[in-house]
């Protein structure tokens, strides 16, 4: 950014809206200003400040791969205030962004590696970014395995991408939804992120795993990698804490000695371990 | 000799500042409670009180700071963020207020450098008063600094006996004044300074390590039950530096804030989801004794606390950080820090006994 | 009167008709009273009370995080026996669930008033010998030079008025956080779907928090002053509530607290209402 307030967000244009679930929507955003989007780049793991002049700012990752740049993208659940309103804008609108921040997932370390992903429910769109970044690498890595569940089939979101996974040859994804949530044509598997983890045993030696959900979800998943042998500096997690400012200052995301829109989102179960229960 | 400033020539400096067309901020008196404030004459100016209310950090990182202002059109946005705070005279805070001020900077300079907070330093002057006297409250020097610290302060006056200020110039903004306000102060030999110390509470060398290795401790279910849950002690305090981002405007356009806020506050780290990870007050309470001592400490270099005694002054429930940080002293000294590698203990007898019906 | 006071503590725990005595506390100073939260029958001795007890004890009733299941104990004074009379008659408990230890001190404040126990036991018992305590009293007497004032001062000089008063006002909540009646799980300054209340602290948002906070009091402020006292901007907050409990008592001969079995005024209404609305 130009400007020597670090507050001011770069304007957007709404440049694309896709419906995900009934109540997550994609948003793909392309900078009002040629300069600023020729200054522009980010890497995995990296979040933003989205605002609707009005209403506000929110936290979300960029959705999108840095290997498929030009625009941004972000996908959230209409839950609060700015979401109602990021929800309520069209192809053409002005918003606000403010990014990138945090640090990235260190993917040039996991060259010649596998990497298994882990997510439930909204936590895909962290993780998106991630898998594409990977598959967009492909030759770099080994096997490419991504677990993910939501609580009905109806929560599984970014389902063309899903279907265009599940075709890969070069990936393995297993799709899962909560006892309960399937429907009648459903033929993914049936139980929580965790076990269904757990019974499919994806070999631990020479594997980066990266683990993204809600706080529940990440209590219960860490324990079972542990079991599957995963050392914990093998495995990443982004968090997200709720946050404010994402420059360091606002003290909302503090827990422990870490500001976590700082020095993380993104940390390895090992770090995590080490933070005080407070997340 | 030194430079003096004879106390009658403390409005006149004010006058001298005011005919400059600086804006000058004091302690005064409004509606009972002396606050720091801008002063209309040098009359305002009221030095009754060891302390004012509230602190200077508001005229640094204000209440609530315009960041932007947004123009709404049918698709387009206008923003503009034109910013220049007043030159400013601060007289009349303390050492701990002054030295809150070298702690924020490195807070708000970290990486991504917050220009409000440093366009208004640049822009300030801080004079800055010694204690001649100090209450119960106070506890600067067991934080290891004092009354007639020069920490943050652009100008020190140090009362003396024989009515007068002795004048430290602690900086060039603070020589730069002073050169330009010269009619007001003399040269002459100074009485003996007449500085008041209050005496060392708490070790704090212990009470950090306690801190750290103490998450999970009786302590935090029983010592803060009181705690009503308000931003008072946040506010008020010269260091806490937490704020939110709002818009507030209307449907043509508005402002984006920078509020503060408070980390005691229950929806300070509420998730949207529901999940909330300070879910009890005493939990909150831990968290602001951490950050404080601990997490800030270990960052920047420095305790997120000056001892100026504003937020036990002023809580509703007088619950007191300092006889907190006093009872984790003593707690620290009965059950010291284990040597590496062996078992932490850390609980005391007293704590062990208890079996507490409060949860955290 | 305290060896009576801690003896109906001593035995309260003893016996194990409560897990928890909330009273004061002795601090640095006899002036320096603090809450107190006893547990056991041998510490009641932490218990004082005297003239310079005046936080209202009765707000701690309604939080989760520290109340324990079961019975609890509560040191009252004409205060808390009013503001549990209407917190009962708001149905946030039961009356069983608070034993109410009733004190009170002929002249708050003053050093060296007596003290003495009230006599009740039950909440109908010590409503009736508050009520016969403070008979024929108006609502606004601590305040009632200083209400007057504010009745004399034409709308745009009242306006100006409070106008400037609440120009200190932080948002700190320390009036909301102190008040008994404040319980609400989510109070509306924090709701912002819609913004019912600007949040920062300028002078739309503060007219708006303080003004809104006394409607809501409205009829159920028992006029302790614990707002007024919590602020530490020096608002004078039990001015504006005493003035409308005022309005109340004329509009409906009505005072907060002293009978918990009747309707509260603003949340009931009688078919045969004479005014003009209610039709």
């Amino acid at each position: 950014m130009a400007s020597d307030n670090i507050y001011l967000p770069y304007l957007m244009k709404v440049d694309g809206v896709r419906d995900e679930t009934r109540d997550v929507r994609t948003l793909r955003l392309k900078f009002a200003r040629d300069e600023d989007a020729a200054q522009f780049s980010f890497k995995a793991g990296q979040f933003g400040e989205y605002s609707v002049f009005g209403a506000g700012e929110c936290t979300f990752c960029i959705a999108n791969s840095p290997t498929r740049a030009g625009c941004v993208e972000c996908t959230f659940r209409k839950a609060g205030r700015v979401t109602k309103a990021l929800r309520d804008l069209e192809v053409g609108d002005t918003m606000g962004f403010r990014g990138p921040y945090g640090n990235v997932f260190p993917i040039e370390s996991w060259y010649g590696k596998s990497v298994l992903f882990i997510a439930g429910g909204i936590a895909l769109p962290p993780m998106r970014c991630v898998i594409w970044n990977c598959l967009d690498l492909r030759d770099k890595f080994k096997d490419i395995t991504v677990v993910y569940g939501a609580r009905t089939v109806g929560d599984l979101v970014y389902k063309d991408e899903l279907k265009e996974w599940s075709e890969r040859a070069d990936m393995t994804l297993i799709q899962t939804v909560d006892p309960g949530g399937e429907t009648p044509d459903w033929n993914g598997r049936i139980g929580f992120v965790p076990t269904v983890l757990e019974k499919a045993a994806p070999a631990s030696a020479g594997t980066i795993a990266i683990v993204c959900g809600p706080p529940i979800m990440l209590k219960f998943t860490f324990p079972v990698l542990d079991r599957l042998g995963f050392p914990r500096a093998s495995v990443y997690t982004t968090m997200e804490n709720r946050m404010k400012c994402g420059l360091g200052k606002c003290g909302r995301c503090n827990v422990g000695g870490v500001y976590i829109c700082k020095e993380g989102p993104v940390f390895t179960a090992e770090q995590v371990a080490r933070m005080p229960a407070e997340y | 000799m030194a430079m003096l400033l004879a106390r009658k020539n403390l409005h006149a400096l004010l006058r001298g500042a005011m005919e400059k067309k600086y804006r000058v901020v004091g302690p005064t008196r409004t509606a009972g409670i002396v606050l720091f404030a801008e002063l209309s004459d040098p009359g305002a100016l009221c030095l009754d009180e060891l302390n004012t209310q509230n602190s200077i950090k508001e005229f640094f990182f204000p209440k609530s700071e315009t960041l932007l202002t947004y123009t709404l059109g049918k698709k387009d946005v206008a923003i503009a963020d034109d910013f220049a705070p007043p030159r400013t005279v601060l007289i009349g805070g303390r050492a701990c207020d002054a030295r809150s001020l070298v702690a924020l900077d490195r807070l708000f300079g970290w990486d991504y450098k917050d220009k409000f907070y440093f366009k208004r330093r640049e822009a300030t002057c801080v004079i800055t008063l010694a204690c001649d006297r100090f209450d119960e409250a106070c506890f600067c020097t067991s934080l290891g600094f004092g009354p007639r610290a020069t920490e943050g302060s652009d100008i020190l006056l140090v009362p003396a006996e024989g009515d007068a200020y002795i004048v430290e110039a602690v900086t060039d903004k603070g020589r730069a004044l002073i050169a330009e306000l010269e009619d007001v102060f003399t040269e002459g030999t100074p009485g003996a300074e007449k500085v008041a110390y209050p005496e060392k509470k708490f070790d704090l060398a212990a009470v950090k390590p306690w801190l750290e290795r103490n998450f999970d401790h009786p302590i935090w279910k029983e010592e803060f039950l009181s705690c009503l849950g308000c931003g008072t002690c946040t506010y008020q305090c010269p260091m806490c530096h937490c704020f939110d981002i709002v818009d507030e405007g209307d449907i043509h356009g508005g402002a984006r804030c920078k509020n503060w806020d408070s980390c005691q506050f229950a929806l300070f780290t509420l998730h949207t989801s529901g999940h909330n990870p300070r879910p009890a007050q005493a939990s909150r309470w831990r968290q602001r004794l951490r950050h404080k001592f601990v997490y800030y400490a270990d960052k920047f270099g420095t305790e997120a606390c000056v001892g100026c005694g504003r937020c036990i002054r002023n809580c509703p429930v007088r619950l007191s950080i300092l006889d907190k940080l006093v009872l984790i002293g003593r707690e620290a000294a009965a059950a010291p820090a284990p040597p590496a590698g062996a078992q932490p203990r850390g609980v005391t007898k007293r704590w062990r006994a208890t079996t507490s019906i409060f949860r955290i | 009167m305290i060896e009576q006071l801690r003896q109906r503590a001593r035995e309260l725990l003893g016996e194990g008709k409560v897990a928890l005595v909330i009273g004061h506390g002795r601090g640095s100073s006899p002036q320096a009273t603090f809450p107190v939260f006893i547990t056991k029958a041998d510490a009641v001795d932490r218990l004082v009370f005297n003239p310079f007890c005046r936080n209202n004890l009765a707000v701690y009733l309604t939080r989760k995080d520290i109340m324990p299941k079961g019975a609890v104990g509560l040191v009252a004074r004409p205060e808390e026996v009013r503001s549990v009379a209407v917190l009962v008659q708001e149905q946030q408990f039961d009356a069983d669930r608070v034993v109410l230890i009733g004190v009170a001190c002929a002249e708050p404040g003053k050093e060296g008033a007596a003290c003495e126990m009230l006599k009740g036991r039950t909440l109908k018992e010590l409503e009736a010998e508050v009520a016969e305590r403070l008979k024929g009293r108006d609502p606004a007497q601590d305040v009632a030079a200083r209400v007057k004032e504010l009745e004399a001062m034409t709308p745009e000089q009242r306006l100006a008025f409070w106008e400037k008063e609440f120009s200190r006002c932080i948002r700190c909540y320390a009036c909301r956080q102190a008040c008994p009646m404040c319980y609400c799980e989510r109070c509306i300054v924090e709701k912002n779907q819609p913004q019912w209340i600007p949040s920062s602290a300028r002078p739309l948002g503060n007219y708006f928090w303080n003004v809104i906070r006394a409607f809501h009091l409205a009829g159920r402020c028992i006029g302790c002053g614990a707002c007024a006292r919590a602020c530490p901007m020096g608002i004078p907050l039990d001015l504006l509530n005493a003035k409308v409990a005022r309005e109340v008592k004329e509009s409906f001969a009505y005072e907060a607290g002293f009978d918990h079995e009747v309707p509260p005024p603003m949340a009931s209404f009688r078919t045969d209402d004479e005014q003009e609305f209610i039709k």
